[in-house]
């Protein structure tokens, strides 16, 4: 009963025609930085900040949370339509996005991203209402230990995110980890592996790999097949799955949503991972795991979902606790601390308009954006139509900006170039670069949470399986690698290995 | 109220483009500032510089007359950014605005860095010190920083403390209160003030060593305790808790924050900028935003800063050597 007055109180602020507009122009300006590719929700928030002195503190969250979660709406669109992420998370997207594009399905394609948001979005903000202190409590027994065993699963699961050779995925994991372990020791603090160069001491970026291997290199992919495929066949008529697609596509949400949510509250949860873990989960449990990476509509859903859940998640800690789990979320706690106020486990009682207000605006926000990205889905598809001569320039030049925009760094731009050329000369030779990117994004985490795990226990690796959630996710792998072997080695009766080239 | 918010901030903006069409049409001989002057914050958006630099270039785009964009260039733990003013043009257009920070007192002793401290820079003026400090949780056995000192003088090793890095201000502290109290924890080093947090929180470590202004809203909360912090006297932005001083434990490893440009740059920038910082700095509206971010505010002038910095600078590097730091391990 408490709760649905408090809801009913939060809607009451959320719905205020002021909150609304700055509601309206978080999302806005939210969908338009997730579509640029590289151009990140740090970037425009961090731009924002002093305005919020000026405004009072809830339409002030209210706008910068929308900025958030619109970029998460927003990220998908390249994705599905030209193979870049607009945004590192949705890189999975591209997977099976961009082939349902090539397909003639880009519409559906949207659609399903847009609609997965939105679901996953509803049950963030439901959980987030109905669980957030006990929650964010249970996310603190997060420590080193526990994080070296969900990461450890996190790299089996990768194995099974990409569509081609075993052999040449791994080779990319691999590469990928190595390219991870470049910058400075997390906890000697000394430089390794950067030859002298000053810049590489904070290791090779996520954004620039991501936006290298797949901006880039799909840029100078396209332009030599440009007379084969002078343009996607996309018909404007199918714009909105079908309904045995949405059902197709109902589990994975939920699934995603449940997962997104899970890695948010995570201490350095980074959204990009619970993408990577949905789609490897949706392609475990597939009936028909081959059509991953063929255009697969449940490899869309489940880590656009996964991806939003993760936004919603991040506030848990934020709110109940006072406690940033990265760095948007640190920029949210300048807001609120530049207003005076301490978020902390007595937000909840001392400021309920801040909380269930931001909460309430925060599911009104996912139905803006979801009324709001439908109908752009056609003007997006149409973006499509405008010739590669001029494309393909623009798109290497938001690559550029994008990059530069996040550490205004003239060296990440050279990075970015030299991995577009590295991602073209791989993808040639039919490397697939979800696992590279894998590998750079869970190296640096890996190591650091090993470490640490290590030094709390004084060198002694019975902590792995002493602490309880940790001991969970050993075996979770354990039994992800034994049952996948056993599938495998049944399936290699059958026919060897047919099935699994493109 | 939101919406009369909207219009103050409009006001201002009149005000600042009329300011910028005034100046656009500058006489021969332009005196300085006549485009705008880029304020380098070495950290990523949110961090502890970040917060305050941003409300006070706001504040002081109306004294200087240009606009006052801040950029972002984290990387290298701050020698990324400070390079990049090292290296700037000395004409007062790019100034660093959260110099005086570990990496520019504490790593140049530690490393070679490709900037000097001393001689690459003119500072401006200082705006906040900071202390670190030592927390536990509110429901740790030790109440005292004695009581902390006694269990782990018995128990060497065992007590367990998050910092944010080798080498860090923060660490310096820690490692100091171990060798003048004789005392063995084990380090665990982390990616910043919120990770050791939330290690902390969760009950993985028994302590940490953190910058007190981020974690100050946690003492309020009731989650977690102050033993001690690093500043010359109490500051009654932090009401309880001692100063390490006062414990008898001498040394001085505070976080200091202060404006800086390239070394060159001609005094009559240096003044203006420092005049417009200085007004910015004086508004109420300044002062109240350091109040509730729980920095204490610190302001001297030029050619104290100047002075105050090379002090700073001698004395960690004696401290340094006294404590054996090292990167290598």
């Amino acid at each position: 009963m408490d709760l649905l007055t408090n809801v009913a109180h939060g809607f009451a602020v959320a719905l205020d025609p002021n909150n609304l507009f700055f509601c309206f122009i978080g999302c806005l300006a939210g969908t338009l930085i997730g579509v640029l590719p590289g151009l990140g929700p740090l970037a425009a928030i961090a731009f924002l900040l002093p305005t919020t002195l000026y405004i009072p503190v809830v339409p002030a969250l209210i706008m910068l949370a929308g900025i958030y979660y619109g970029a998460m709406y927003g990220g998908s669109t390249t994705s599905i339509l030209l193979n870049i992420p607009g945004e590192a998370a949705s890189v999975v997207t591209c997977l099976d996005g961009y082939q349902m594009a090539l397909q003639g399905r880009a519409g559906v394609a949207l659609g399903i991203s847009a609609i997965g948001s939105f679901v996953a979005g509803t049950v963030g903000v439901v959980i987030l209402m109905v669980l957030a202190p006990p929650l964010a409590k249970l996310a603190l027994k997060f420590g080193p230990p526990e994080y070296t065993s969900l990461l450890l699963l996190a790299l089996i699961v990768i194995a099974w995110v990409g569509s081609g050779e075993p052999g040449k995925a791994l080779m990319m994991v691999a590469l990928g980890l190595a390219l991870g372990l470049v910058g400075t020791d997390p906890i000697t603090g000394n430089p390794r592996y950067t030859f002298g160069i000053r810049d590489l001491e904070d290791g090779i970026g996520i954004v620039p790999v991501a936006i290298g291997v797949f901006g880039i290199s799909e840029v100078f992919l396209n332009v030599e097949v440009i007379l084969q495929r002078q343009s996607l066949k996309t018909t404007f008529r199918k714009l909105l799955p079908s309904l045995r697609e949405m059902r197709q596509c109902f589990l994975p949400m939920i699934r995603g949503s449940f997962l997104g949510f899970g890695v948010g509250i995570l201490p350095g949860g980074n959204p990009i991972i619970s993408s990577f873990l949905s789609y490897g989960v949706e392609k475990k449990v597939s009936a028909h795991p081959e059509r991953f990476g063929h255009g697969a509509i449940e490899g869309v859903a489940g880590p656009e979902a996964a991806n939003n859940a993760a936004t919603s998640g991040a506030f848990v800690p934020l709110l109940s606790l006072g406690v940033p789990n990265n760095a948007v979320m640190a920029l949210m706690l300048g807001a609120i601390l530049i207003h005076g106020i301490i978020p902390g486990p007595s937000l909840i009682t001392d400021k309920p308009q801040l909380f269930w207000g931001l909460l309430c605006s925060m599911y009104i926000g996912n139905a803006m954006l979801l009324a709001l990205n439908l109908p752009l889905i056609g003007i997006w598809v149409r973006v499509l139509r405008i010739p590669y001569r001029i494309l393909f320039p623009m798109i290497l030049i938001f690559c550029l900006i994008g990059v530069y925009s996040i550490n205004a760094s003239i060296f990440e731009m050279f990075l970015v170039t030299l991995f577009g050329v590295f991602g073209y000369v791989m993808r040639k030779l039919d490397y697939e670069m979800a696992p590279l990117l894998m590998g750079v994004v869970l190296a640096p985490m890996f190591e650091t949470a090993l470490r640490q795990a290590l030094l709390l226990s004084r060198g002694s690796f019975s902590i792995f399986v002493t602490r309880p959630i940790s001991a969970f996710f050993l075996i979770a792998s354990i039994l992800f690698l034994v049952r996948s072997g056993i599938s495998r080695v049944k399936k290699g009766k059958g026919d060897s290995r047919g099935s699994k080239r493109v | 109220m939101g919406l009369s918010g909207k219009k103050r901030l409009g006001k201002e903006w009149v005000i600042v483009v009329i300011i910028c069409l005034g100046i656009s049409i500058p006489p021969a001989g332009a005196a300085f500032p006549e485009k705008p002057v880029t304020a380098i914050v070495a950290f990523a958006p949110g961090g502890a510089p970040d917060l305050l630099c941003r409300p006070l270039a706001d504040l002081a785009k109306k004294y200087l007359g240009v606009p006052i964009p801040i950029l972002n260039k984290p990387g290298g733990g701050g020698a990324t950014g400070t390079l990049e003013v090292a290296r700037a043009a000395p004409d007062g257009y790019t100034i660093l605005f959260n110099f005086g920070g570990g990496e520019h007192l504490v790593r140049p002793h530690l490393e070679k860095l490709p900037y000097d401290t001393l001689n690459d820079f003119q500072p401006i003026m200082m705006t906040s010190y900071y202390p670190s400090g030592l927390f536990v949780k509110e429901d740790s056995p030790w109440k005292t920083l004695e009581e902390f000192v006694q269990h782990a003088r018995k128990n060497p090793g065992a007590v367990r403390y998050a910092h944010t890095g080798q080498g860090a201000v923060n660490h310096l502290n820690a490692l100091s209160l171990e060798r003048e109290a004789g005392l063995t924890l084990t380090g665990i080093p982390t990616g910043g003030g919120g990770q050791a947090l939330n290690m902390l929180l969760g009950g993985h470590v028994e302590a940490a060593q953190v910058a007190v202004p981020v974690v100050w809203p946690q003492v309020e909360a009731k989650q977690v305790r102050c033993l001690a912090y690093s500043l010359p006297q109490r500051s009654e932005l932090y009401p309880g808790p001692p100063t390490y001083r006062e414990k008898g434990y001498d040394f001085r490893f505070w976080i200091s924050q202060g404006i800086a440009a390239p070394k060159g740059t001609p005094a009559e920038a240096v003044k203006k900028l420092h005049d417009a910082f200085a007004a910015a700095f004086n508004e109420k509206i300044f002062q109240q935003t350091m109040q509730t971010l729980r920095f204490p505010p610190y302001y001297l002038n030029t050619e104290d800063t100047v002075k105050y910095l090379a002090e700073m600078y001698q004395y960690y590097g004696q401290a340094v050597k006294k404590l054996g730091v090292t990167l290598k391990k």
